[in-house]
């Protein structure tokens, strides 16, 4: 098939018009695929702007992963139509769809992801000016595209049911979400508390992240998702049994092994056989599957399939010699993962700020107990110094050369954690670290961007003499 | 009697005295670049900074307690947590977002005992129940007294009477800041705690009279989150200006206040009393926040306050994200003054405060 349809040609990164121009060989050749799949620049051309300006990896398996993200909001619509029930998650990013998933006629989606909206759209959606109208200015962080979006109600349907997590989450995130409630849109809040390690008198949990909590925190956790649990059966008139739960966790555990072995593959390669930011979207995927469960394993298997492939070949669309990066916290602009590479590095490790929804769910407890455990695991729920020492491990795991810490506008916890994590990366393993903002378009700072990424290149070159 | 220093509504003083110590909320005398503090908290907002360093000043204190009222205390908490930095130990107390379930109710009484533990393992004392009903009682005598007073204080008496019912007298002898159960309050504690008018920049900001009544003036609510003490120049600014401030809706203030504890409730289950009180303390903080809503929209009634006064620290994004929502539920005019250390948006403030008070005359 791969020869047939022309997708063993070797690697490389290509345009938008470039991807449609291959699509059409591609698609005379009798390239099979889902409905959802075809060329690029018709999203293009529904208004997502910035992908003329980013650079994408050839093969079909990344086409099918590029359309599955870009057609979810069709996908939703649908959904709708069909009389699906919608939830919408917020913030706990990758717990609730497990429960969701494990029902029958569901779709989830996570509202918090219109922060790339404004990236994607190039701004043309005018949703930071919708949420700057209703006073969430830009002192807060990007995710405020999302007030925008539940005002208009042009990017996603009106979920059925809208849950949030609070308590150990950042400000930006817990006042914008109190906003959208506040819009007429009720929210269901449960609590996650400030993970810490138990006291004199209490027994201690490892948790899934390889962290470790007091048990009565897990506890908590646990008869708040229940609680949800309970909300979620009204929503959805199904009944979530303990074996539908632990199906869910199961499906779950699939999707995070198959990244999980992405991962593995494409970070610890040479030559690199995947670009950052087909792996950034790849990660993404193990929050709530993009909305199609089945799809999703899919498209990770053909992503899998490639990457073997490349790897037998020793083949790639990035030079040999690129400097391994461990890349801390999303970025706003997808375009910085391009630039990146374009400066001479390559993404051998990363925290997109979930790294508890790529660990594998606990299956010998009980299953609301092994998602508990999973979502206390949670990086940004705990001590930033905890998040530090797993990204040093993880460091150390990925032979990583240089750090990026980027930040993101106006969230209150970049300052603290980049500070943190910098030091603890400089002392302890001695390696260079750049903290880099990253607005939701780069294009105004992308020289200066550049030239920052360019000197850490050269400065972890250095280092290997 | 060694001290507790604290930082929050939710932490009850009765149950910190109740395990031995003197509760001690600072109401942050100084703003943080004034002082050279033994720790630092780089990326945190103005005020946690604030609050975490001064913590760790204080003489006496024999641990801090940090309750994690937002993001930003939570984080900067960990400062203190690393070590060779800081030597008192010290406790993050998470109070939870949530309310209204079981869970959020539990989790704060759990943290309450934790909290005790802690008390009881730096030297405190297990306190009975006969104890803790003694000093409910004490302190609810106390509250009681602020309470019957606080629509014939002026906003400076109120802010010393109320800080000082926390354990921050400024270095004076208590007496000197109690309210009197007199109706008018003779202003001693305003004299005492008046060396504090000092504008952040450090200017003095007279000419200006001591606050007092004037039957005159604009009643307005002063809204936001803690009032420094080194930000109660605003008292005598609106006073200038012809208002004065009929509801301290701060943290610090009056919404700061539990309700008044079920007296038939100390008898059979005073630690229940004491965490049921102190819980249904609103905040902007909670999700939901229709609790806090609710509160403001009643006391604007109560108070027949013609103005309100938003006073929020630069960074506060909870804060922040509510003003347009206060604006848009209020049924009086609303101004938005966001204050950090400096002088100039000191003057700045000066400014949109006196003319917010021309236009509200």
């Amino acid at each position: 098939m791969n020869e047939k349809h022309n997708i063993s040609d070797e690697p490389k990164s290509i345009t938008l018009q470039q991807w449609d121009e291959r699509y059409e060989c591609l698609y005379k050749a009798g390239m099979p695929g889902p409905d959802y799949n075809g060329p690029l620049g018709r999203h293009f051309e529904d208004g997502d702007l910035r992908l003329a300006s980013l650079r994408f990896d050839n093969s079909p398996a990344a086409l099918r992963l590029w359309n599955l993200l870009l057609s979810e909001e069709d996908r939703l619509q649908a959904d709708r139509e069909a009389g699906r029930t919608i939830i919408g998650a917020m913030k706990d990013l990758g717990t609730v769809p497990v429960m969701a998933y494990a029902l029958d006629n569901v779709a989830t989606f996570y509202p918090d992801g219109a922060w790339w909206i404004p990236c994607v759209m190039q701004h043309s959606a005018g949703l930071l000016r919708v949420a700057d109208k209703l006073g969430i200015d830009e002192s807060f962080c990007p995710v405020r595209a999302m007030v925008g979006a539940f005002e208009t109600g042009n990017h996603f349907p009106t979920p059925d049911l809208l849950i949030c997590s609070v308590g150990a989450v950042c400000d930006d995130f817990s006042a914008i979400a109190q906003r959208v409630e506040a819009m007429g849109h009720p929210v269901l809040w449960w609590e996650v508390p400030p993970r810490r390690l138990a006291g004199a008198n209490e027994t201690s949990v490892r948790l899934p992240s390889g962290f470790t909590a007091a048990s009565s925190q897990v506890d908590l956790v646990r008869n708040e998702l229940r609680r949800v649990a309970g909300e979620i059966e009204k929503a959805t008139g199904q009944t979530l049994t303990g074996a539908k739960l632990s199906e869910g966790i199961r499906k779950a555990n699939t999707v995070r092994e198959k990244i999980s072995s992405l991962r593995q593959l494409v970070y610890t390669s040479d030559p690199c056989p995947l670009p950052a930011l087909e792996m950034l979207i790849v990660e993404m995927l193990a929050l709530h599957y993009c909305s199609d469960y089945e799809q999703t394993v899919e498209v990770l298997d053909e992503l899998l399939t490639e990457a073997r492939r490349r790897v037998d070949q020793n083949v790639s669309v990035l030079d040999g010699d690129a400097v391994r990066v461990f890349w801390v916290n999303p970025v706003a602009d997808l375009q910085v993962m391009n630039l990146l590479e374009e400066v001479g590095g390559r993404i051998s490790g990363t925290d997109y700020m979930f790294c508890h929804a790529l660990s594998q769910i606990p299956d010998d407890v009980e299953p609301f107990e092994a998602l508990a455990r999973t979502a206390l695991g949670d990086p940004m729920v705990g001590p930033t110094a905890d998040r530090a020492r797993m990204i040093c491990r993880e460091i150390q795991k990925f032979g990583c050369e240089a750090v990026i810490v980027s930040r993101i506008p106006g969230a209150s916890h970049c300052a603290f954690e980049g500070e943190v994590i910098g030091k603890m990366v400089r002392d302890g393993l001695g390696l260079p670290v750049v903290e880099v903002e990253v607005p939701t378009v780069i294009d105004a700072v992308r020289p200066a961007l550049r030239t920052r990424l360019e000197a850490l290149m050269e400065t972890a070159r250095g280092r290997r003499q | 009697m060694k001290r507790i220093c604290y930082n929050s509504a939710y932490i009850p003083p009765e149950w910190i005295e109740a395990h031995g110590f003197q509760p001690f909320r600072p109401c942050n005398h100084k703003p943080f670049n004034e002082n050279r503090a033994p720790i630092s908290v780089d990326g945190c907002c103005t005020w946690s900074q604030v609050y975490i360093t001064q913590a760790t000043m204080h003489e006496n204190v024999a641990a801090v307690i940090v309750a994690s009222i937002c993001d930003q205390l939570r984080r900067s908490s960990e400062a203190l947590n690393t070590p060779g930095r800081h030597h008192t130990p010290t406790m993050l107390l998470h109070i939870p977002a949530t309310w209204q379930s079981e869970s959020a109710q539990r989790c704060y009484r759990d943290e309450l005992h934790r909290l005790g533990n802690f008390l009881e393992s730096i030297g405190g004392t297990s306190p009975t129940p006969g104890r803790l009903k003694s000093i409910l009682i004490a302190y609810e005598v106390k509250r009681e007294d602020v309470r019957m007073q606080l629509q014939t204080m002026t906003g400076r008496e109120r802010a010393t009477a109320l800080a000082a019912m926390h354990g921050d007298t400024n270095g004076k002898p208590e007496h000197a800041h109690r309210a009197p159960r007199v109706p008018h309050f003779d202003c001693a504690a305003a004299k005492c705690a008046h060396e504090d008018t000092l504008c952040p920049s450090g200017q003095s900001v007279a000419p200006r009279a001591t606050e007092s009544r004037d039957s005159s003036a604009t009643p307005i609510a002063l809204l936001g989150s803690e009032l420094p003490r080194y930000q109660w120049w605003l008292f005598d600014t609106i006073k200038q200006h012809g208002g004065h401030v009929a509801l301290d809706a701060t943290d610090y203030g009056q919404r700061g206040l539990p309700e008044p504890i079920d007296q038939s409730l100390i008898d059979n289950d005073p630690f229940e009393a004491m965490a049921s009180a102190y819980q249904q303390i609103p905040h902007i903080r909670q999700r939901p926040n229709d609790r806090f809503f609710d509160w403001l929209l009643n006391a604007i009634k109560q108070t027949n306050v013609k103005g309100i006064i938003l006073r929020r620290s630069l960074w506060c994004d909870l804060w922040h994200a509510e003003v347009h929502r206060i604006k848009q539920l209020s049924p009086i005019p609303v101004i938005d003054i966001d204050l950090d250390v400096d002088a100039t948006t000191c003057e700045r403030a000066e400014g949109r405060i006196a003319a917010f008070l021309e236009m509200l005359r």
